[in-house]
């Protein structure tokens, strides 16, 4: 199971030869069809990749390297760090819970959605959220006391 | 993020391969990002071949 080799690869958006996304996956033909799969998101990986299927377009999958099981995190983060110095605009990648503060996760956990929220609800009719809150929590009380 | 600086000769190289398909495109538009692909995938061509 531990001898099984990992494939760390680039893909590549064929209209303008751009790095955009850099992985590791033990199958690169399921891994491709996975990232088919996904999309609709503000992330760059993913709006670029629902741009290249919508124009049937097929993203390159290049495989950079091979390693192992234990090493394959390490070498993903070397490749994506040496993309970044070379000007691509690639996801930050970060070892798995290297730097990795609970506190600080949880608080942008319940942050995030309200500030979210917040925004749509300014884009709509540029009223904040906290204009509907009260107005909910009042209508609430006056039908508490009828 | 750890940055790597290219070695003097090879940013040259990419300098010089830049300028050459930036002739070539027409236009004069062709960044130092694509010639880098365009570099990984030859030399991938050139691996494969070998193998």
């Amino acid at each position: 199971m531990n001898d099984q080799s990992v494939y760390i690869y680039a893909l590549i958006n064929p209209l303008d030869n751009d790095v955009f996304y850099i992985g590791a996956t033990v199958n690169p033909r399921s891994r491709l069809s996975l990232h088919r799969c996904s999309g609709g998101s503000t992330n760059k990986t993913e709006r670029v990749l629902a741009m290249l299927y919508e124009i049937d377009i097929e993203p390159e999958m290049v495989i950079l390297d091979t390693a192992t099981l234990q090493d394959a995190g390490y070498w993903e983060v070397f490749y994506t760090d040496l993309y970044r110095s070379f000007g691509f605009d690639v996801k930050k990648c970060i070892l798995p819970y290297s730097n990795f503060d609970r506190k600080l996760a949880r608080k942008n956990r319940k942050t995030r959605p309200h500030k979210y929220a917040n925004t749509i609800s300014r884009k709509i009719d540029g009223k904040d959220i906290h204009f509907y809150r009260k107005a909910v929590f009042n209508a609430l009380k006056f039908y508490q006391h009828t | 993020m750890i940055r790597y600086e290219m070695p003097k000769e090879v940013r040259q190289f990419v300098l010089l391969l830049q300028a050459k398909y930036k002739v070539e495109t027409g236009n004069g538009k062709f960044s130092q990002q694509q010639t880098i692909t365009k570099i990984i995938k030859e030399f991938i061509k050139i691996k494969s071949k070998n193998e």
